[in-house]
């Protein structure tokens, strides 16, 4: 079977898909939420002074979003780690799929 | 004291040469020489990546910043660490299933023209050098400083020792030196910031209280504002910053030194736990120099701070302390000179010689005599071009070449993994654009031009920002939309794109 006939088909299978929708509204909305955490923090240190108000003592809130994207860092890092390995379980069954589809087109040509 | 300094560097020029020497004992093909035959374990490659990532420029600059400028410092960090998600979620898995030896190598899986190879490859080289020449400036000023040898046979000695790892030890010796160096300096930073901490009764707030009344600024020293006057660099920076490592060669071609996608994934997780401890680490020290030693005697030794962390430790521990940071900040810079080495040698003799030159088909021993014959050449184009340009501001040049990296290789890199309908043209034009507004741009901003002569030339500049990123990265990616619009090729490739960046090559 040429190539491209065997990419499509891999493509078209519904697990395929389904594994690609999952993946893809997880690291859209993760890569979203980091942007917007992260950036949120120069736009405010530049353009307002509410960061400068106290948290505990004499840590501002600035400094309190300044180590939560350190927690922020490591939470999504574990998530990501927890994710990918459920997407390593779907791919494994997409190939088991795509073996068995193959295959059987082989024989029958 | 100079005895014991001498000592340590000498200790470790000779722990990195018996690397080599092991390393260069399987250098024996182009796969050994650029992935390491590939098979490096994740928390290996994850500890390289570390190692090849945190220059001494940064360990430094960052120690000096946040001492000398408080919660500004801070914007020499957030943003680099973050780019690690950016790594780990968009780019180092679908680039390791599509990649081989080189970022053209997964940017040509998809479209198969050696113009694309070429202009990628131009990208790597010039971002390679941009950074190799930032760090080369950084360590020849920064030795100097240490232990007083001048500029010039400073950049000899770094520029020899990195062409020696590279040459003969290929990925393996730098991967090792890489990860020596990272367990160095996780270590001397670990000491520094346990006896800083020591000295407030391991007390964070009562850290933040010292530093409060410690500097010259008061109250202000924690606020922001201190150094950002203009808010839209501030965040053009951070753009760039974030952005950046995603793009940036020397750290995408350690993806290609493990054996797939799922130890990609671990490598690039665990470099993001050293680095963030590292950068929490870093914060404290910024803390303790600005507390313990005082703003006015870091400014007295340089102006930039630069040597805040070794006088830190000079304080904290004596000369030994000192000598060992100073030896530390050493290995930093040669374990990260030697990465980017290897990845501009390894664009000039995989891409441009075997892949455009001799059409993919050079013989094995053909390609390893050019990767050689690079990695003499890439550096002593970065030498000599170091020799003029000691004079620059060294962390304008490392954020001019992540901004680079960024608006150059990052939007093309994520079209060809993730769009569809991105065509050659697409590419090519996303390539060019991305590297040349950064270019242009720079050559019109503050850092050249400036009315009272504080920088090259004397007067108004163009562009009213000194990092262009927020500018130049939309405008890599708009190219990229532009040029597969005007163009009216369909790629037939992006199935094949779909399933082996998801999958990998063994499907």
């Amino acid at each position: 079977m040429r190539d491209e006939e065997k990419y499509e088909k891999i493509v078209a299978l519904p697990g395929f898909q389904d594994m690609l929708a999952k993946k893809k509204k997880f690291i859209l909305t993760s890569t979203l939420i980091i942007f917007i955490l992260f950036l949120a923090l120069p736009v405010l240190t530049s353009y307002s002074t509410v960061l400068n108000h106290t948290f505990i003592g004499p840590i501002t809130w600035a400094w309190f979003w300044a180590f939560m994207l350190f927690i922020m860092t490591w939470f999504f890092c574990v998530l990501y780690t927890k994710k990918a390995s459920s997407f390593d379980q779907l791919n494994e069954k997409i190939k088991e799929e795509a073996n068995k589809e193959l295959t059987v087109k082989e024989a029958n040509v | 004291m100079n005895d014991t300094v001498i000592t340590l560097f000498l200790l470790i020029v000779v722990a990195t040469l018996v690397i080599t020497y092991f390393a260069a004992k399987i250098t024996k093909n182009t796969n050994q020489f650029y992935t390491a035959g590939g098979e490096l374990k994740g928390w290996q490659n994850g500890v390289a990546i570390s190692g090849d990532f945190m220059s001494a420029s940064s360990f430094l600059g960052i120690v000096g910043g946040i001492a000398l400028t408080g919660f500004d410092g801070l914007y020499l960090l957030l943003g680099a660490l973050l780019s690690y998600l950016i790594v780990m979620y968009l780019v180092a898995e679908p680039l390791r299933n599509l990649g081989k030896y080189t970022l053209a190598d997964m940017i040509t899986a998809r479209f198969k023209a050696n113009k694309v190879r070429g202009f990628a490859a131009l990208n790597t080289v010039t971002i390679s050098v941009f950074y190799m020449v930032a760090q080369l400036v950084g360590a020849g000023v920064l030795i100097k400083m240490l232990i007083g040898i001048p500029y010039v046979p400073s950049l000899i000695i770094v520029g020899v020792l990195m062409t020696v790892y590279v040459l003969f030890g290929g990925m393996t010796a730098t991967s090792w030196v890489q990860i020596t160096k990272a367990f160095l300096l996780l270590g001397g930073t670990f000491i520094l910031f346990i006896l800083v901490l020591s000295k407030f009764h391991f007390n964070i707030i009562d850290i933040f209280e010292k530093v409060k009344s410690a500097t010259p600024f008061g109250e202000k020293y924690l606020e922001p504002g201190i150094k950002n006057k203009n808010g839209l660099d501030a965040i053009s920076l951070n753009f760039g910053l974030l952005l950046g490592t995603a793009g940036l060669p020397h750290v995408l071609i350690r993806f290609f030194t493990v054996k797939d996608a799922k130890t990609a994934r671990k490598s690039v997780t665990v470099a993001t736990w050293v680095i963030s401890i590292f950068y929490v680490m870093a914060i404290f020290l910024g803390f303790g120099a600005a507390a313990l030693i005082g703003t006015d005697k870091i400014i007295a030794e340089n102006p930039a701070g630069n040597m805040a962390a070794p006088a830190l430790a000079r304080i904290l521990g004596g000369d030994f302390l000192f000598a060992f940071i100073a030896a530390v900040a050493f290995a930093t810079i040669l374990a990260v000179v030697a990465g980017i080495v290897l990845s501009g040698a390894s664009a000039f003799a995989h891409d441009f010689y075997n892949g455009i030159l001799k059409r993919g088909k050079a013989t094995e021993k053909q390609q390893l005599k050019a990767a050689r014959i690079a990695s003499i050449v890439v550096p002593v184009i970065a030498i000599i071009i170091s020799l003029f340009v000691q004079n620059l501001n060294v962390a304008f040049l490392g954020s001019l070449a992540l901004t680079l990296a960024a608006s150059a290789n990052l939007p093309v890199i994520l079209l060809t993994i993730y769009w569809r309908r991105f065509n050659t043209a697409g590419a090519i034009t996303s390539m060019i654009v991305g590297l040349f507004s950064t270019i242009i741009l720079v050559l019109l901003s503050p850092n050249v031009w400036d009315p009272s002569g504080h920088a090259i030339f004397v007067g108004k500049p163009l562009f009213p920002l000194a990092s262009p990123g927020i500018v130049s990265i939309p405008l890599g990616f708009i190219g990229g939309l532009i040029g597969t619009m005007l163009s009216k090729e369909k790629d037939k490739n992006y199935q094949k794109i779909l399933v082996q960046s998801n999958l990998g090559q063994d499907v």
